[in-house]
């Protein structure tokens, strides 16, 4: 194994870590750390970088067509739970209206 | 207190520390993930083993004559006087299909100068083997793949086959025959005249009987003992896949056959023997054929002992030189094969003999090669009538030794194959002269599904090699568009472990050969598209820069 390819995975590697911290503090600072929104953005992280693998790994193949198709398809696979979380994350809730502007003046 | 630590500074910390532990196992990532893939897919598509040969074969059925062998009967001088036949003279009703092979005999005749009728099986053949053996350049030798440069490489491939093992790749048996010019050790000439021997894959057991004379026989401790060290043996000596196989008389030739040879004279004086006329052939393309010598297929009259087991070894063919077919650049990959194995086979015959065992090693002559590698667990049967192995798609070839030690053999493996061909037909649809059955289920063929150079009375699908050969004659090399394009050939990589993962997935197995094509793996499926595309000049011009083998 060449030292470029050691060197690819080990960056894979910190990448998904790097960005599960990410995922982490943004969570905190928006106060919605919790585990179903930790475990959708973990897909979207997961299949973001399984994207950036199977590309890789196709490059090596020199099948460049799956490059563009494993970005397409897992990338793009990707998205939807991020998209999700992120709008989770940042739902406003709903404001229940004060007992006191219920009372007719 | 001073030394407390804060839950941040915990997490900072932790953090830290599993950042340096990717770091640290990074270098290894790579190799720990592959075969952990590679696990899963075994537990989530799991091999499953039968103790029976697994294909049905009907109780009509009857060893196939070696003198029937497709390449053998181009040598036939009876197929020399009736012009070839197709098993369907037109596809296009059963395809839904133009049918794109139905003119290639009268192609392939109008190349010979014949007019008014379509070649015989003879002049398709040697044609064929004209152009593929560099004797005249290919019609095509203008394309990228089909180069004269391109042309020498296959040559080149298929040297040692041609050279040192007598060209058994056509079935020709018992053993090859290599003609080779005397040296004169007092004067250093080469004589002008050569002899003729057994190739590499010779029937020579006098070795093992000295051993047994000399008491030298080895002993193994068990007959599961001595399996190992022979398929250890195998694969130190240069197999990439072995196994055993019980030595079952149903797939060996009903009789041994071999092209007649007659001497022509070379520029420079020397005899040189061809199983055509060339000189008739070089002059004005006519074709004229010798014939063949068939004997019986008789174990103890050749051999000289009745084998019990067969090791059969899987040799990988190039990946890269396979992404270029059907120029006649990919043919380097089964040459270079085929060069391969002998030499492996004819090395494994010797331990064997240095042993005090018999062995007789074997190529495509002497017997069936496919059954016999389902026999030994080497993989399944395609739609496409090839071995697909588990590791290397149907990217392979086989070499057999036929031993009399005891060995324990393996069991036939099946992982998917056959319900996959069901559905995928790649193969069938990059088939240039559409050859290669469509019908849906592999069905028990009778004698009027096949052509002669068939097998009939067994579960598979039907190939017809008139159609398959007559586009060979026409390409002017062998095409390998079945193998390119199949959805099990791939590289040994993680990604494809994945894919067969997910193949398991029913839905998911219904898309696959899409899935494989949305991918671009090797290719346009269509055998036109592949040319016009600009794919196969692509992959040629690929092929000649990557000096780094794609593995």
């Amino acid at each position: 194994m060449k030292i470029f390819t050691v060197l690819t995975w080990m960056i894979l590697g910190i990448l998904m870590l790097l960005i599960q911290y990410g995922i982490w503090q943004y969570l905190k600072r928006k106060g919605k750390n919790t585990i179903p929104l930790q475990l959708g953005a973990f897909t979207a992280n997961f299949l973001f970088i399984f994207s950036l693998a199977w590309g890789y790994s196709s490059f090596l193949e020199r099948e460049f067509q799956a490059v563009a198709m494993g970005f397409l398809f897992f990338g793009g696979a990707a998205l939807i739970p991020a998209v999700i979380t992120y709008r989770l994350a940042n739902r406003v809730s709903k404001k229940t209206k004060d007992p006191s502007e219920k009372i007719p003046v | 207190m001073a030394n407390n630590v804060s839950r941040r500074s915990f997490f900072k910390t932790s953090l830290m520390g599993a950042v340096a532990v990717a770091v640290a196992s990074a270098a290894a990532a790579k190799e720990t993930f592959n075969p952990l893939v590679a696990e899963a897919a075994d537990v989530v598509a799991p091999i499953k083993e039968t103790s029976e040969f697994p294909y049905t074969v009907d109780e009509k059925y009857q060893r196939f004559p070696g003198n029937k062998i497709y390449y053998q009967r181009i040598f036939d001088t009876e197929e020399n006087k009736k012009p070839i036949t197709f098993v369907q003279d037109d596809v296009s009703e059963s395809s839904g299909k133009k049918d794109t092979g139905k003119d290639l005999p009268q192609i392939n005749a109008e190349t010979l100068g014949i007019k008014g009728r379509n070649a015989t099986l003879s002049e398709t053949g040697v044609l064929f083997f004209s152009q593929h053996h560099g004797t005249i350049l290919p019609l095509r030798q203008k394309e990228l793949g089909w180069r004269p440069v391109e042309v020498a490489l296959c040559t080149a491939a298929w040297s040692v086959e041609y050279d040192y093992l007598g060209f058994t790749c056509i079935g020709s048996g018992p053993a090859g025959v290599i003609q080779h010019y005397p040296l004169n050790l007092e004067t250093n000439e080469i004589a002008k005249e050569p002899v003729l021997t057994q190739g590499a894959y010779n029937w020579d057991n006098f070795r093992a009987g000295e051993i047994r004379r000399q008491g030298r026989e080895w002993k193994f401790n068990s007959a599961d003992e001595a399996s190992k060290m022979i398929k250890k043996a195998a694969r130190f000596l240069g197999a990439d896949l072995a196994g055993i196989a019980p030595y079952d008389d149903r797939w060996t030739y009903a009789n041994w056959s071999r092209p007649k040879l007659k001497p022509f004279k070379e520029a420079d004086g020397r005899t040189i023997y061809y199983p055509y006329n060339v000189e008739k052939y070089l002059k004005n393309r006519e074709v004229e054929v010798f014939g063949l010598d068939v004997v019986e297929a008789d174990w103890e009259k050749y051999a000289g002992f009745q084998p019990k087991f067969v090791i059969a070894m899987a040799f990988e063919m190039d990946y890269e030189a396979y992404r270029t077919a059907p120029s006649i650049l990919h043919s380097a990959a089964p040459g270079k094969a085929y060069s391969n194995m002998g030499e492996v086979a004819y090395k494994l015959a010797v331990f064997l003999r240095e042993m005090g065992y018999n062995a007789i090693p074997t190529g495509n002559d002497t017997s069936l090669s496919v059954p016999i590698a389902v026999q030994a667990g080497l993989g399944e049967a395609g739609r496409h009538g090839q071995l697909i192995t588990q590791k290397f798609g149907p990217r392979v070839r086989i070499a057999k030794v036929y031993t009399d030690l005891e060995l324990v053999p393996d069991k036939p493996r099946s992982f998917g194959v056959r319900e996959f061909c069901r559905l995928c037909l790649k193969c069938a649809d990059a088939c240039p002269p559409q050859a290669i059955s469509r019908e849906k289920e592999a069905r028990i063929l009778q004698r009027e599904d096949c052509g002669p150079s068939e097998s009939p009375y067994t579960l598979k699908w039907e190939v017809d090699s008139h159609r398959c050969n007559s586009f060979w004659a026409y390409n002017g090399g062998d095409c390998g568009n079945c193998i390119s394009v199949c959805s099990w050939n791939k590289i040994d990589q993680w990604n494809h472990d994945v894919a067969r993962i997910a193949t398991q997935i029913p839905l998911v197995q219904d898309a696959a050969r899409k899935f494989d094509e949305w991918f671009g793996y090797n290719g346009p499926v269509n055998p036109e598209e592949r040319i016009e595309s600009g794919y196969v000049a692509n992959m040629v011009k690929d092929f000649w820069k990557d000096t780094e083998p794609t593995k």
